[in-house]
């Protein structure tokens, strides 16, 4: 008898390869989220910068003049933005926002709300019959993606705290493949008892990052909580206000890094006069299918190294590295001792060391940027640990060792009487670990456009080159889209 | 005397030195898979080797489950060996009895106790079998056609449960359908849904179960496709 649940397979797989090339939100930031020195002056106290590295030290604020900062900005890596953008705080600005020089106070304990949010459209420059107009996801759409919220607050005697949630649609609207190959749809209609029981529809909440941090002295500040990882640039810098293009590179976006972890994180800075050295230490619960529980017990650490020099404009060359387990389980209640004791059995799903490592570079001059990250991410299962590989045809198998590399190359310019920046994007990723995602290459042509310093309008378009069809075939199928979002701090 | 920044500069530098140095690579391109399994290039994945399939270990992980015995590992899937076979679909692979369908043209020629009937086809041919059984009594992959006054073991159609990786596998058989799927043995399709063209078997309407994907009837197991 066949059983028809590998329908769902195919569908899956569409699901994963349209996701993993296409639908992250665009969540990405090219701001600098630069370490700071350690004499470096407190930040400032009006909220500043959503999507910048929020942990960062607040170090080349020391030459920038951020206290007079009229509210939210957008500003980015543009060293020597317009002078319209003079007066918003730097873009290495830490956005613990309080004022850290006054004493321990009611007014230190106040609490910052600020955030960013966006609105895209996007359509596909493909003919009808192309798969990617039903499969890539948001298609001709007007979509708010991200709408996120920082609270920070300075808790006093060098203590601090930040949080960052994103208020999302989600869950409803995502689809899912059930065993008969259906895109099944989640729908969070419920009747709103308020009113006249109408329907209405509720969304989520994700916990982007939430910490708080002491600082012993610049050298030295921890932070325990939820923490992007820190690695390369985009991961950090992640605010879309903030950020010259629309999506986040694939090589980003397909986290060969995980995005976030839990744990500890311990980092600073140093400079040695022209250089400024900088590192971070991570210590978490690593990888993981949840969040608080580390099924292993087999803690991840990680790091980053950089160094920062203003001698030639503002150049960063860092390097990262990562490494850490992953285990997820399926479990189940069984019964011992004669009926006296309830106790679980654990079958593995998945099991499996990973080592990420990361090269990063930013380079600003003048009206220049240049930015590029390398990262490189391999993984080896234990044995036993292979989950069943989502092979659509014979043969069937499982997940095999590999190493999955990608890069990503952004060289823009900002036009010296309008706020406008030209931008090119080069990517290339490479993802063995994912049979349906064949090697592809982007060439991104955008601009980017600030009407002021909290509102950026971009206009983007994307030629994907695949060098293979790939298992589902998507490769195939030319891939070109033009997008156009309007991002604003708050 | 040393200066607290200082030493915290170089326990870090030393921290970070561990850990990096503790962080060797993990991937040998040479070494992809387990030991009982090989990789495959082509499908970018690792595949069992030897008389086993992709399924779960004893304790519930993923592994390269051995088929049973009398049971052959071909395309994915245990098929039973060669004079063997499961009476029913999650049965064990039984031996088809000797005189279980043997040609005949009359009842006299099956002259083995059990199997005294001779069923005749529509061709004229026929074979030995047994009458009067119910449900999952017949041995030997026969099923038993309850809807046939008296009720008899049903010989299974020629190439029915064949192992097969396309329909090409299938071809010349009455069973030309390859679930490519999941069973990856062969099926007898285009059977009418109102009719009992699948003798002890029932058919199976695949395009409800996959939700309009596959277009197309098969003869199954009865039971198995609304289980």
């Amino acid at each position: 008898m066949m059983r028809v649940s590998r329908f769902g397979l195919g569908a899956w797989l569409l699901s994963r390869a349209s996701i993993s090339l296409a639908a992250d939100p665009p969540s990405t930031a090219a701001a600098p989220g630069a370490p700071a020195a350690s004499t470096a002056p407190a930040a400032p106290t009006t909220p500043v910068e959503p999507g910048v590295d929020m942990g960062a030290p607040a170090a080349t604020t020391a030459a920038t003049p951020t206290a007079a900062a009229p509210g939210p900005t957008t500003a980015t890596a543009d060293a020597d933005a317009e002078a319209k953008f003079d007066a918003a705080p730097g873009p290495a600005t830490d956005s613990f926002a309080t004022d850290e020089s006054s004493g321990d106070s009611d007014t230190q304990r106040k609490l910052d709300l600020y955030g960013f949010a966006d609105f895209t459209y996007q359509r596909l420059l493909v003919d009808k019959d192309n798969i990617w107009n039903r499969t890539y996801p948001s298609v001709n759409s007007f979509a708010v993606g991200n709408f996120n919220l920082y609270l920070s607050s300075n808790l006093g005697d060098s203590w601090r705290a930040l949080a960052e949630v994103r208020f999302m649609y989600l869950p409803n609207g995502a689809t899912k493949p059930d065993g008969a190959g259906n895109a099944v749809r989640t729908d969070t209609t419920v009747l709103d008892y308020t009113g006249f029981s109408e329907p209405i529809r509720w969304g989520g909440i994700r916990i982007e990052r939430i910490y708080v941090e002491h600082e012993f002295n610049g050298l030295l500040k921890l932070q325990v909580g939820q923490f992007l990882t820190p690695y390369g640039i985009w991961n950090v810098d992640h605010g879309s206000p903030t950020i010259i293009g629309i999506k986040k590179p694939f090589v980003v976006s397909n986290q060969l890094f995980p995005e976030q972890q839990v744990g500890l994180q311990l980092y600073g800075s140093y400079f040695f006069d022209p250089l400024e050295i900088g590192y971070h230490l991570t210590l978490s619960n690593g990888r993981g299918p949840v969040e608080y529980e580390d099924f292993d017990n087999d803690k991840a650490f990680g790091g980053r190294l950089y160094v920062k020099t203003e001698a030639l404009g503002s150049l960063t060359i860092g390097g990262s590295f990562y490494r850490g387990g992953y285990y997820d389980r399926s479990a189940k209640y069984v019964v011992r001792n004669e009926g006296s004791t309830v106790d679980q059995e654990y079958a593995t799903i998945s099991k499996y060391q990973e080592l990420s490592l990361g090269a990063d570079l930013k380079w600003e001059y003048k009206s220049w940027l240049v930015q590029g990250e390398a990262i490189m991410n391999e993984t080896n299962f234990d044995q036993n640990g292979r989950p069943r590989a989502t092979a659509l045809k014979p043969p069937q198998g499982f997940q095999a060792d590999y190493r999955r590399w990608g890069a990503y190359g952004l060289v823009g310019y900002r036009l010296p009487f309008v706020p406008l920046m030209p931008y090119v994007i080069v990517q290339h990723a490479y993802s063995p670990d994912s049979p349906s995602t064949p090697p592809a290459t982007a060439y991104e042509l955008g601009v980017n456009y600030r009407p002021t310093a909290a509102v950026v309008v971009k206009l983007e378009y994307t030629d994907w080159h695949f060098s293979a069809p790939g298992s589902a075939g998507f490769g195939s199928y030319p891939l070109r889209i033009l997008a156009t979002q309007v991002a604003w701090a708050f | 005397m040393i200066s607290v920044r200082r030493t915290s500069a170089l326990g870090i530098l030393v921290a970070f030195s561990s850990l990096l140095g503790a962080s060797s690579c993990l991937y040998d391109s040479s070494d992809r898979c387990d030991p009982n399994q090989v990789y495959n290039a082509n499908a970018g994945i690792c595949v069992c080797t030897g008389n086993t399939i992709a399924g779960t270990n004893p304790d519930g992980s993923p592994g390269c489950a051995p088929c049973a015995e009398h049971e052959l590992a071909s395309n994915d899937a245990c098929v039973c060996e060669e004079g063997y076979q499961r009476p029913t679909p999650d049965g064990a692979c039984t031996l088809v009895p000797d005189a279980l369908g043997l040609p005949c043209q009359e009842d006299k020629d099956c002259t083995d106790a059990t199997y005294d009937t001779c069923h005749l086809l529509d061709d004229a041919s026929g074979y030995c079998t047994n009458v009067g059984c119910a449900a999952g009594e017949c041995n030997g992959g026969y099923a038993c056609d309850t809807v046939a006054d008296p009720s008899y073991c049903a010989r299974p159609p020629e190439g029915a449960g064949k192992s097969c990786a396309t329909n090409d596998d299938c071809a010349g058989t009455e069973a030309t359908w390859c679930d490519t799927f999941v069973s990856h043995v062969c099926y007898v399709e285009g059977c009418a849904l109102d009719g009992n063209d699948c003798p002890g078997k029932e058919c199976c309407d695949l395009s409800v179960k996959s939700g309009g994907l596959v277009k197309k009837t098969i003869c199954v197991d009865s039971g198995t496709c609304n289980p």
